[in-house]
């Protein structure tokens, strides 16, 4: 990861293999405080996020994989600044953003915009469609005429495929099914002419046949505006088809990541390992052994010393409950946090410079 | 992605039942004062309002004015007759009426607006204003309200109308604010306030644009259950003598009435108009709040749109489910062979199930033949509306009172080799049946435990129904069986089900289910809700259990990947009608139906070279408005125009190798497919089935 200096303009340093990050979180740590019983002095903490690097790259698209609980969502609300991190930082091109409110957050969701999961629930049932897309038209596109608006939703959904518009518009969240609905979800999105999306699950509850349809709109919305999108997801086959770079979170923390062919056919990490091996996947040879995994992710309250998976991993060696295993870089931008892989240099030794 | 030819063609027609979106729903609210119920609670609040507001300019006499005409029944002369200082009752009422609305409709306001003000800070909020606003909201709840607002009321006797409007607006405020805090506080996490917010939309609109609209239902109840309340503490009050007793409203007239014993003398009249008028405007009122929901709520609105398109369709055509009438009729030649085949333990045949909402009709299930092998899993699978759903639940007969099975058999052959129509059982051989022979795991099941039980006695409690005769020794020992074959350690056998993971809950549950050795475990998505890696695990178990002790299993699920590892025999269902019936290797090998096609080229491959999605186009079908002909057609890439009049059959594939079937093992026995690619009698050139 390289790190930009807050003044730098877009333009790309000459040093730096990649182009900057559009957005990026660094070290970034989310305690949620527990309520405190009675006579309980404690101050308790949810650990849901622990030392985060993640960078999102204008064109590319990223995803985060993992269980429910693992902290996936919280990493976009803390992109989307809806929280605000413990510590650590988020830097939309190179600055460092604090928005918590009021006009800063305004500008900061006209840069990034969130599209959640539940294609039924992000929509006010009692606002027509229209009223949706021309609430995030009027905040971010101040002092247009109603023709504006009205041409600007148009077009939005045309560019998610739902034509002619005046058949959506009118309409109430109800009245569409969940494919059309996470279409509009993505238009309101666009509405406020983003340059990163933060895209929660945004299949996951669609049905199968429709969600092949949804995954390649966003993926055509991320060329041809040069987004940058983070794909957050359960599913790791459909990561390995739709994302560049594959990221693998379990109990808060980035355990693994690299390009997304390279993450999901050669896993580093154990638990990696153990999402691939769990997946359904009918090409599998039916003689492959099966995982004798029979335990479920820590208590986030209470993480296990060292490596969080160390308490489930079938190569758990001392160390791991003693040392938190730093990133070990496996060349090709392949990196894990597994003391399996120390033979490797740990990444943060390597020189930011250059590779042939 | 490595496809981008589907994307576009997603772009879905919207479906008809948002032919005329704008007449729907821009007029949508007024369909809230079609009932009776409300017109009449309209027209009988409207009048009470017009009286309040004209009445006193219209009625020239004064109702304090005093007369000689004492106690006059009621006649043309006085409409309601006379009191005791010859005053003019009609006249009373009329003045009265101004009164008791005011007090009613003012202090309501107030009440409404304070509780607004408080739930929606508090609710919103949250923090230390809601523990604050929430505390005075509860002291405001208990403290007893009558009874306050007598001393209150008791120590200014001549304040007048204004302080008996702000008594009542102050006590009665408390319980609208706890209800709309509540409501708030759980709109406040809803998705589509994180939407607003993450598109950068202010508080201000936040809590008055998403939050409160969403409450107007809670906010108009509440206002016009305060009008009736506040008019009743006022008639009390004024009843009492607590208010200026020369001011006219309907607690006066009754005070006046009560203390110079209208009862005794028998003048009804001076009493009974202002105690009908409470108890009418009341009635009213209550009225009102029937609409209220409908009013408000737009998806209320339209539903009432649909039923009464539904019931127009109805009394056209019988044919309601928008199929023509077959043009091929012939029993699916499915069962009979599958039945001869082997040891089927349950065999479904031609069963239909239709849903009834209000007078229309839609058929969920429509001529389903499976049949079912001892110890084997049977998959099915298929999208949202195509009935794999309500098949469990019919073959369970769980299905709702509005799902109806018109045709249609469900034979259980027990070890015995003893036949049964599921169908036909008495209740009583029906509960015996179910958990005895056949046990069901549904997707919310780990949801369904009782939460106050500890697993162990929930357990033991199934196995009491059913084995009366078992020592409780005994069955101790079974729940301790059972949970180590379910894989939990026996020590939790005290747990209560909030102690355990979803994933444990649902073991739990699976252990119920296997408690009583069933033959046939059904289980729809029984694994949806959880998590890649427990799922592993828990469909790893049922399929060792399986193994070990028999049962066979019909698994209802949308993940095709998941069913081809684990089934012997698939079945897609597709609109209610199964489309395609093959051993899952076959099918996953060589899919026949396009359809079948589509969903295999959907799912992405973990192992194995990257190979091109080609996905399916449009969505998902809709009960209520099938296409004629294949109901796959509009989605159909190998579409001809015979499919859109003609409906196919499942028929076993032909043997006779076609330029359609890529692989030779498709037509192994076994296979049967709905698809007229397969069954025209001229070579199929349609049949350019473009797998790509």
């Amino acid at each position: 990861m390289s790190t930009v200096d807050s003044t730098a303009e877009v333009t790309p340093a000459p040093a730096t293999r990649r182009a900057e990050p559009v957005l990026e979180m660094v070290g970034v740590t989310k305690h949620f405080a527990v309520r405190r019983r009675l006579r309980d002095r404690r101050r308790r903490v949810v650990h849901a996020v622990e030392n985060v690097d993640l960078a999102l790259y204008a064109g590319q698209v990223t995803a985060v994989i993992g269980e429910s609980g693992s902290g996936k969502s919280t990493v976009a609300r803390l992109l989307a600044q809806l929280y605000q991190p413990t510590s650590g930082e988020i830097r939309l091109r190179g600055k460092a953003v604090r928005a918590p409110g009021g006009r800063r957050l305004r500008a900061y969701v006209g840069q990034v915009q969130l599209i959640l999961q539940d294609p039924f629930g992000s929509f006010n049932p009692v606002h027509t469609i229209a009223y949706h897309l021309g609430r995030v038209l009027r905040i971010h596109r101040p002092g247009q005429s109603s023709a504006q608006v009205e041409q600007a939703m148009a077009d939005l959904l045309a560019e998610v495929r739902l034509t002619p518009a005046a058949q959506f518009t009118a309409k109430y969240p109800h009245e569409l099914s969940g494919g059309q609905r996470q279409r509009i979800s993505i238009a309101r999105a666009l509405a406020a002419d983003p340059a990163v999306l933060l895209a929660d699950e945004p299949v996951s509850m669609l049905d199968v046949s429709i969600r092949l349809g949804v995954l390649n709109l966003l993926a055509r919305l991320v060329a041809e505006r040069n987004l940058a999108l983070l794909y957050i997801t359960h599913d790791i086959a459909s990561a390995r088809y739709f994302a560049d770079t594959a990221t693998v979170m379990y109990a808060g923390q980035l355990v693994e990541g690299g390009p997304a062919e390279t993450v999901t056919q050669r896993a580093a990490h154990p638990y990696t390992q153990l999402l691939i091996a769990s997946a359904p996947d009918p090409d599998r040879d039916a003689a492959a052994p099966r995982p004798a995994d029979k335990a479920s992710p820590p208590s986030l309250i209470d993480p296990p010393a060292g490596c969080r998976f160390h308490p489930r991993c079938p190569f758990a060696m001392p160390k791991c409950s003693a040392e938190a295993p730093p990133r070990f870089d496996l060349g090709d931008g392949h990196w894990a946090r597994c003391w399996l892989h120390e033979q490797a240099q740990p990444q943060q030794a390597q020189p930011q410079q250059a590779h042939p | 992605m490595s496809t981008g030819t589907l994307e576009h063609d997603a772009a879905m027609q919207p479906t008809e039942a948002a032919a005329d979106p704008a007449r729907a729903t821009r007029f949508g609210w007024l369909r809230g004062i079609r009932s009776v119920k409300v017109i009449v609670g309209l027209v009988i609040v409207l009048v009470f309002a017009l009286v309040a507001i004209f009445g006193p300019l219209l009625v020239s006499t004064d109702p304090s004015a005093v007369s000689n005409d004492i106690l006059h029944a009621p006649s043309a002369h006085h409409l309601l007759g006379t009191s005791h200082n010859g005053q003019d009752i009609f006249a009373e009422m009329i003045y009265g009426t101004r009164v008791s609305m005011v007090v009613g409709f003012v202090a309501a306001i107030l009440a409404t607006i304070l509780s607004l003000v408080v739930g929606l800070t508090a609710g919103y909020l949250g923090g230390v204003s809601d523990e604050v606003l929430s505390l005075i909201t509860n002291i405001f709840l208990v403290i007893p309200g009558l009874p306050l607002v007598v001393i209150l009321t008791g120590t200014m006797p001549n304040a007048g109308e204004l302080a008996i409007v702000i008594v009542i607006a102050v006590t009665a405020w408390a319980w609208g604010a706890r209800v709309l805090r509540a409501q708030t506080l759980s709109l406040r996490k809803r998705d589509f306030v994180e939407a607003a917010r993450a598109s950068g939309e202010s508080t201000f609109r936040i809590i008055f644009r998403e939050i409160l609209p969403n409450e107007t239902a809670i906010v108009a109840a509440t206002f016009l259950s305060t009008v009736i309340g506040a008019i009743l503490t006022q008639a009390s009050l004024a009843f009492l003598g607590l208010t200026s007793v020369t001011d006219w409203s309907w607690g006066v007239i009754l005070y006046w009435a009560q203390t110079q014993n209208a009862m005794s003398y028998g003048a009804w009249w001076w009493f009974v108009p202002p105690g009908l008028s409470i108890a009418l405007i009341g009635t009213g009122l209550s009225l009102m709040n029937f609409g209220i929901d409908e009013f408000i709520n737009p998806r209320l609105r339209s539903a009432g749109i649909a039923t009464k398109r539904a019931r127009k369709r109805a009394a056209g055509t019988r044919s309601r489910t928008g199929r023509p009438a077959r043009p091929v009729a012939e029993p699916a030649a499915a069962g009979d062979g599958a039945a001869a085949r082997g040891d089927v333990v349950l065999e479904i045949k031609d069963l239909r199930v239709d849903y009834l909402s209000g007078d229309s009709t839609v058929r969920a299930v429509d001529g389903v033949s499976l049949s079912l092998r001892r110890g084997t899993v049977l998959g099915i699978a298929g999208e949202s509306g195509s009935g794999k759903s309500t098949l469990a639940y019919a073959i369970t007969r769980l299905h709702e009172s509005a799902a109806e099975i018109p045709t249609g058999q469900i034979l259980y052959t027990a070890a015995d080799g003893k036949r049964t129509d599921i169908l036909r059982m008495s209740d009583r051989e029906l509960t015996d049946f179910r958990w005895e022979e056949l046990a069901i795991v549904f997707q919310s099941a780990m949801n369904a435990l009782n939460p106050i039980l500890k697993i162990g006695v929930q357990i033991e409690d199934a196995i009491a129904a059913h084995r009366p005769s078992m020592s409780e020794r005994q069955r101790r020992e079974r729940v301790a069986e059972l949970l180590t074959m379910v894989g939990i350690s026996t020590d939790r056998t005290t747990a209560y089900p909030h102690e355990l993971s979803g994933g444990m809950r649902q073991r739990v549950m699976i252990a119920i289910a296997l408690a009583l050795n069933p033959e046939i475990i059904v289980m729809d998505e029984p694994t949806t809700a959880l998590d890649v890696v427990i799922q592993r695990q828990i469909i790893d178990q049922i399929m060792e259990l399986k193994d070990r002790l028999g049962f066979s299993v019909i698994f209802i699920t949308h993940d095709l990947s998941m069913l081809i590892e684990l089934a012997d025999e698939i079945a897609i269902m597709y609109a209610g009608r199964i489309v395609e019936q093959a051993s899952a290797q076959d099918f996953y090998r060589a899919p026949s139906h396009p359809y079948s096609r589509g969903l295999i080229g959907s799912f992405p491959t973990l192992s194995g070279s990257k190979r091109e999605l080609t996905g399916i186009v449009g969505s998902p079908p809709d009960l209520r408005a099938l296409p004629t002909g294949c109901s796959f057609s509009p989605r159909c890439p190998s579409v001809t125009d015979e499919c859109r009049v003609r409906e196919p059959l499942l028929l076993p594939l032909p043997r006779v190798g076609e330029p359609t079937t890529p692989a030779v093992d498709a037509t192994s026995p076994g296979t049967r497919v709905a698809c007229l690619l397969y069954q025209n009698s001229e070579p199929v050139a349609a049949a350019e089935a473009d797998r790509s």
